[in-house]
Formats: C-alpha cells, structure tokens, sequence
C-alpha cells in the first residue's frame, strides 16, 4: 500500500516535470538584470573646401565603444553642382597638427556610411584627402556618426 | 490485481503528463498581425523662381532607400529642372546635395538612393531653363 502511495506521487512529479520541461518558455529579462547600456549616437556634420593634392580633418570624442560611420555625403563643385568623383576618407588619431588615419579608404559621395569602424571611447579624427582625381578644390560634406 | 492496478495508475500519470504538457503550454490562438508602415510617402509642392531653388528637409528613421519622383512642373512637357537628395547643413544653411540629376516630370523615380539614419534634403532647383516662375510637385518615399 505505501508502494502504492510512493508511486503516485512519482507518477505526479512526473507529469509536473513534463509539463515543465515542454514549455520552452523565457522569462523576460527585468532591467535589473542586466547592466547593458543601449548606445546613444552623435551625428557631426564635417564640411569645407577640399584642393587638389590636399586634405582635411575634423576630430571628435567616442564616449562609448561602439560602430563609427563616416559618410562622405558630397563632393560638389564650388557652384554647387554635386559630383562623383572619388575622394579618400579615413578615420585615425590626432597626430601633432594632422590626422594619422588608421583605415580608410576611396569613394565616391553617397548617403549610406561608406567606412565603418568599431572603436573604443578616445579622440579620434575623420579624414578627407585626394586621391589624385582631383584636378580644382572641390566643396565636401561628410557626415560623422559616432556613440 | 496489485499489477492491475500499478498498470492503471501508470497510465493515468502519462495521460495526466499529456494533458498538462499541451494546457501547460500557454498558447493563444495566433492572430494576423498588423503590418506597420515601413515607409512614408510625402509630396513636396510649391513654386520654383527663376535661378532659385526650393528645398525640403525630412527624417530618416531606419536604413533603406529614398526615392524621388519629379511628378509635374509646370510650362512644357520637356522642361527639365534640377532635382537632388542630400543632406542639411548643421547651421541649417542650406541642403548640400549628394546627387543631384535633370529631368522631365515623369512617374518613374529620377532619383534612388541608399541611406542610412538621419537627416535629409531633398531640393529642386533651376538649372537654367526657367524663363518663369513655375510650380512644381515631387513625391519622396523614405524608410520609417
């Protein structure tokens, strides 16, 4: 008789257990759970005159790590009329009174970042230089995107 | 009749396990769910001056495209103004353009591009061809 008795609670433990076990179910995180901070994101605006042969940079602070953007979002003419020449971007740190890029890279004007790097909080700069197309200064637009 | 009922209470444990494990289960029927829009549509209309240009600035909320569409001008069908997509200068002086094309009105895009989240200018402008004030309508599509 005890068997009996020492059975059926077995046999209700395992069906608890299963009922359990068949529900994949998540528990939604609580915000104290965790101590993820969402990024908060800065959009600088770098533009001027860029010569031929020449270059130019714009230094900025990173405060959190995490993806910097740089979109080269113009190249016009001095009258306005856009262009699509291709022009050099980098991304790198402030070196005496010039920018030593790390990354970058030729391209021509678009609205979607062409450069993208992760970094951690620090100084860095955004560079915009010739790559030899260049033939007369050009006005540019660069559009910076950090966190 | 021990084994009997050994056997009976083994099966009412797995069918009680069954019965638990699909009620358990907390599952609501599914229902359609309401598709949120993915982009707006906006028509930019006014007058374009002789030598001028008129612009319109607007939000992007998400990565995608943002199309244009130069949908009338006014004088003659062949008319070609200046149409172009950029971006706004931080001190609000004006609308640096990316690209920039000139064309008749139509009901294609003229103007397709790829951008990311931010801010934007869409202008139209006169390339020289202008002899009068006109007006004009453009639609613009950008990602919400």
């Amino acid at each position: 008789m005890r068997m009996f008795q020492v059975f059926r609670v077995g046999a209700a433990f395992l069906a608890l257990s299963v009922t359990a076990a068949a529900c994949s179910s998540t528990t939604a995180p609580s915000e104290g759970d965790s101590t993820i901070t969402p990024l908060e994101f800065a959009t600088l605006t770098f533009a001027g005159t860029l010569e031929a042969k020449g270059s130019g940079f714009y230094s900025f602070a990173v405060r959190q790590a995490g993806p910097v953007g740089l979109t080269l979002a113009a190249v016009q003419t001095p009258g306005g009329a856009a262009l699509s020449i291709p022009v050099g971007i980098g991304i790198g740190v402030p070196s005496g009174t010039g920018c030593a890029r790390t990354t970058s890279q030729s391209t021509v004007p678009g609205l979607a970042a062409q450069l993208t790097v992760t970094l951690n909080p620090g100084t860095y700069c955004a560079a915009v230089f010739d790559t030899g197309n260049l033939t007369a200064a050009v006005n540019f637009a660069m559009r910076i995107r950090h966190p | 009749m021990r084994a009997a009922s050994f056997l009976k209470t083994a099966r009412a444990a797995v069918v009680l396990a069954s019965c638990l494990t699909v009620a358990g289960c907390d599952e609501d029927t599914p229902t359609t769910p309401t598709p949120n829009p993915t982009t707006a549509t906006v028509t930019f209309a006014s007058n374009l001056a002789v030598g001028g240009s008129s612009t319109r600035s607007f939000d992007v909320k998400r990565a995608g495209n943002v199309s244009v569409t130069l949908l009338g001008v006014g004088g003659p069908a062949t008319l070609k103004v200046g149409v172009g997509l950029g971006i706004p200068l931080a001190d609000g002086s004006g609308c640096v353009l990316s690209r920039s094309v000139e064309a008749v009105a139509g009901t294609t895009a003229q103007l397709e591009l790829a951008v990311d989240i931010g801010k934007y200018c869409v202008q139209i402008y006169d390339p020289g061809t202008l002899t009068s004030v006109v007006a004009f309508s453009i639609s613009l599509i950008y990602p919400i």
